[in-house]
This record gives C-alpha cells, sequence and structure tokens, in this order.
C-alpha cells in the first residue's frame, strides 16, 4: 500500500467501516511507515478534539423569547392571545373583588345602624351601636323604632 | 424522535398548537443552537438565529412533507441562515467575543464549562479553554462547505445519509469533504502549535 492510498482510508478506518482485509493492510502499513503513522495519529487526535467540543446550552427563557417575537410579528395573531387573556383575567378578578368587598362593607356597615331617639323626645338621631350603652347602668332609654333588622315596639 | 410521534407533532404544529411548538423548540433548541454557535463562532449570534430558525419553521410548517425527518429539515433551514448571516456578517473575524461573553456565558448560565469533560484544576481549566477557543477558530477558517459538513458530522453527531439530505450532497461527496475538512483542520492546528 502506498502512503496516498493509506491516507485516503483514515476517514474509514476512524469510522470502523474498513472490510476486513483492507484494515489489516492499512494496519500492517501504519506499523512499518512512521510519517503515516504520525499523520493518522494527527487525524485521530483531531477528529477526537473536535468531538469532545463542549456543548452550548440555550438560556432557560428561549421558548419564551420566540413566542413573544411570533406574537409581537403577527400582531397578537400567535402567542400574543393568551397574554391578553391574562392580563384582562387578572384585571377583572380585580374588579370583581374590590366591588364584592365594597359590597359587603357596606351592607355589614347599613344592618348594624340603629336608630336613637333624643333626649328630648319626639325627633330621633342615627348613630352607631355602642356596647356600653345598655350595660353602663344609666338612665334607660328605649329605641323608638329600628330601620333595619327589628321590628316596630308593640 | 419516534416516526409516530414526530408525524402527530407535526400535524399539531400544522393546526398552530401553542403547545407543540412549546415541544418542538424543547426538543430541538440544544442541537440548533450548539450547531449555529459551532458555525459561527458568536454565541450572542448564534442564539438570536436559533430564534429566527424556529420562527422560519413555525412559518414554513405547511411546506413540510415529512420526505425526510423534522430533524434534518430544520438544520437545512438552519443551514441555510447561517450561509445568509455569515454573508450579512462578511469579513467580521470568527469568534470575536472577549472571554466572559458568548460561549463562556453557557457556563455562567448552567453552573458549568463548556467544555463537556471539565478539567478541575486552574490550569487544566486554562488549558482546556485554550484549546477550546483554538479549535474553534480553526473551523471557523475552513471553506463553508467544509465546515458545515464537518460541524454537522464531528460535533452534532449526524449520520452521513442525513448530511447528505441536509447538503443535497451525494454520499461519497460528503465523505470526501469531510475527509478534506479533517486534514485541512488538522493542518491548521499544526500551525497554531508551532
Amino acid at each position: 500500500m502506498d502512503h496516498e492510498r493509506a491516507r485516503s482510508l483514515f476517514i474509514e478506518y476512524r469510522d470502523e467501516e474498513l472490510a476486513q482485509e483492507l484494515r489489516f493492510e492499512l494496519e500492517e502499513h501504519l506499523r512499518t511507515c512512521p510519517d503515516c503513522r504520525r499523520d493518522w495519529e494527527a487525524y485521530n487526535e483531531t477528529v477526537t478534539g473536535v468531538s469532545a467540543l463542549g456543548r452550548v446550552k440555550p438560556p432557560r427563557d428561549f421558548v419564551q423569547k420566540i413566542e413573544r417575537k411570533i406574537g409581537r410579528r403577527s400582531a397578537g395573531r400567535f402567542f400574543g392571545a393568551r397574554n391578553e387573556f391574562n392580563l384582562s383575567f387578572a384585571l377583572v378578578s380585580f374588579v370583581l373583588i374590590v366591588f364584592f368587598l365594597l359590597a359587603y362593607l357596606f351592607i355589614a356597615s347599613g344592618r348594624e345602624v340603629r336608630v336613637i331617639p333624643r333626649a328630648g323626645g319626639g325627633d330621633t338621631e342615627a348613630g352607631p351601636v355602642t356596647g356600653g350603652d345598655t350595660a353602663s347602668g344609666g338612665p334607660r332609654r328605649e329605641p323608638s323604632r329600628l330601620e333595619e333588622g327589628g321590628t316596630e315596639p308593640r | 424522535m419516534d416516526t409516530l410521534v414526530e408525524r402527530r407533532l407535526v400535524r399539531r404544529l400544522k393546526a398552530r398548537d401553542p403547545r407543540a411548538f412549546e415541544m418542538l423548540v424543547e426538543r430541538y433548541q440544544e442541537p440548533v443552537l450548539n450547531f449555529l454557535y459551532r458555525m459561527i463562532g458568536n454565541r450572542l449570534e448564534a442564539e438570536d438565529l436559533a430564534q429566527e430558525v424556529f420562527i422560519a419553521v413555525f412559518k414554513k410548517i405547511d411546506s413540510f412533507r415529512g420526505e425526510a425527518s423534522l430533524q434534518t429539515w430544520i438544520y437545512r433551514i438552519a443551514s441555510n441562515d447561517v450561509k445568509n448571516r455569515r454573508k450579512y456578517m462578511g469579513r467580521r473575524p470568527f469568534d470575536t467575543l472577549p472571554p466572559g461573553i458568548g460561549a463562556d456565558r453557557a457556563a455562567d448560565d448552567d453552573g458549568g464549562s463548556v467544555m463537556s469533560t471539565r478539567p478541575s484544576r486552574p490550569d487544566e481549566l486554562l488549558e482546556g479553554y485554550q484549546m477550546e477557543r483554538r479549535i474553534q477558530r480553526a473551523i471557523g477558517e475552513l471553506e463553508e462547505e467544509q465546515r458545515l459538513i464537518l460541524v454537522l458530522r464531528d460535533i452534532q453527531n449526524e449520520t452521513y445519509d442525513s448530511i447528505a439530505e441536509i447538503t443535497g450532497l451525494a454520499l461519497g461527496t460528503v465523505k470526501s469533504r469531510l475527509h478534506r475538512a479533517r486534514l485541512a483542520l488538522k493542518e491548521k492546528l499544526d500551525i497554531g502549535m508551532r
């Protein structure tokens, strides 16, 4: 086997695709030819070095970055709807929570308002219910009527 | 990927199913990004281009007929895009980013080196880093077609058949160009060591 022929077989030799007879022939040549052996070692080392190069890892938000780009370029037709939905969902949720909170406060405060007669009788005035009003031992005042949650005294 | 699973994924992609697109990106992001980085030698450019490749896949999925595998088809898009990007980048030197940016960022992001076998000692780390830079630079100096075939075969571990499909070259041409690419790279690395 001549040197050129031997070097042309390096690719198949490395891939282990050489027919057995040809492989023996090449190996015999490499044993007896220091130049070709050196060339083979350098060739093999080069391929091994390239194959050992590290893998570059994508960033964690890679998918989201692409989706955002598609969303922008398609004017929200693709990958834009979900964000809009999320935003509107959050907004509607917030408004509903505030609404129910206000409604609850309004109803709760209205239920506890009691109409208390003025000292002079006749007219009445509204005021909050206080726990000490009846328990204080002072002159007892009869409420003339209850506006909510009660009945007229008979 | 299993043929049946791939066919189902393609069907969902054609129906513009967002979850299918996420699955596609998650499945192919690493090989595509790694391929582009080794072709361009610049991490930020590679990342930007990888995004464009997946956008092109999303746009062109209706034209995918399933004659080749999905991965082969994606590589074909990526290799066309990388040629265009290289033209656009013009004669800018290969891998011009200073240390700390580019490939090194992968190490920062993931807490590991970009080298697959991480040396523990600082001198080994430096040696490995320098060797990687030298190989990457030598790859960048190869002719476009040689680089493409070398990266696909020796880094991405693609078969000769799929490389022939990606490049549109005959199998014999793929092998002879790969052989020439390896010899050229060996020469460049020898020159670098002197």
